[in-house]
């Protein structure tokens, strides 16, 4: 990402078209890390999505995950984070297949998303 | 029955490990058998240095471990059974998640960690039985002090196996079962029934295949403890 970029997302005019639903979803890591993975991925199921929301953040605080803590984020998806994104229009759920499937995103958002994954990839990195 | 059909029977409960992870990152799964366990790898969303593995058996997710804790598991710390840190110890989690998970390379100092943890158990409830075979009189002149304190200070029922021309030592306390021959002295294994808690059973079983190299795997599930258990009284007494 270059410094042009950085200024013309974060100068304050990019940013302020972005709705304010869409800083909701991403002030939550869960829900940022299925996005991280939703970009990568585009379609999982909220099973998939639970094993790598679960396996991702165990992985960043040193740690494990057991049954039980899969078991809450699953409903925790489900309930609360899944609806968010849908109603922020990222992602798409199809209740028949139990599918997140990435929305198609303007280019605003899609940098925010990635931005936002790279300070935390960098922010781990200089942890460890 | 044999302790090496109890092995073969462990190759039937399948496992599946996905491996969240780059590419050259995925060396610490070389561990696990691929009898029992089938590894998938998937991409990591890109820069990301936080590999896991998830883990299922046939009822599905397991646990979820990250890379570098996995790490730990091939390096664990050695505590002594009554040390209050294992309370806190992640360590016990992680054998959680992977037991009845078949090893092919596991070196002593691996099984020692995971014997520890067994031993901390059977310390902390303070009864029951506890059954342990050494595959050499070094291994079991090494640990004499162990089971001498668990002999004398809590009301456990210990019992060791091993060779009978490894001679002494003998534990107040303890029963030593000898053999001259056989699969006594040829396995390493711990067995314990938590006075029948069965939120507290654990065994373990590894052969010695090379020279610090370890086949087997750890369990706490309760019908396996026993079932192996009862073999060794039946067999050995």
């Amino acid at each position: 990402m270059s410094g042009k970029d950085e200024r013309d997302l974060f100068d304050g005019r990019r940013l302020g078209q972005i709705d304010d639903a869409v800083f909701t979803v991403m002030s939550d890591r869960h829900r940022r890390v299925a996005l991280y993975f939703l970009l990568e991925y585009e379609r999982m199921t909220l099973a998939e999505l639970a094993d790598v929301v679960t396996g991702w953040t165990a992985a960043r605080r040193n740690g494990m995950a057991t049954r039980e803590e899969r078991a809450r984020v699953s409903s925790a998806l489900y309930h609360h984070h899944v609806p968010e994104m849908v109603d922020a229009g990222l992602v798409d759920y199809d209740a028949a297949t139990e599918t997140v499937a990435l929305a198609p995103l303007p280019d605003d958002v899609l940098e925010l998303v990635e931005q936002t994954r790279e300070y935390e990839n960098h922010e781990r990195r200089d942890a460890s | 029955m044999t302790l090496s059909e109890f092995l073969e029977a462990v190759e039937h409960t399948h496992r599946t490990i996905v491996v969240y992870a780059d590419e050259d990152d995925v060396g610490v799964v070389d561990q696990f058998d691929t009898r029992n366990v089938t590894v998938e790898h998937r991409r990591l969303p890109p820069g990301d240095p936080s590999g896991f593995l998830t883990i299922y058996d046939r009822d599905g997710f397991v646990g979820a471990v990250g890379l570098d804790e996995l790490r730990d598991l091939l390096a664990p710390p050695i505590y002594r059974p009554w040390d209050e840190a294992f309370v806190s110890s992640g360590y016990r989690t992680l054998l959680e998640i992977l037991d009845n998970t078949l090893f092919t390379s596991f070196v002593r100092r691996q099984l020692l960690a995971t014997s520890r943890e067994i031993e901390n158990r059977a310390w902390r409830v303070g009864r029951g039985t506890l059954r342990v075979g050494f595959q050499s009189f070094a291994a079991m002149h090494a640990q004499q002090p162990v089971y001498e304190r668990l002999a004398a200070e809590t009301e456990l029922d210990v019992h060791l196996y091993g060779r009978g021309d490894w001679g002494p030592p003998e534990i107040p306390d303890a029963t030593i079962h000898r053999e001259d021959a056989g699969e006594i002295g040829a396995y390493w294994f711990l067995a314990y029934d938590a006075d029948g808690d069965e939120t507290n059973e654990c065994a373990l079983l590894a052969e010695e295949w090379l020279a610090d190299q370890y086949y087997g795997f750890w369990t706490y599930d309760a019908d396996l403890v026993d079932h192996l258990l009862g073999y060794l009284v039946e067999t050995y007494g």
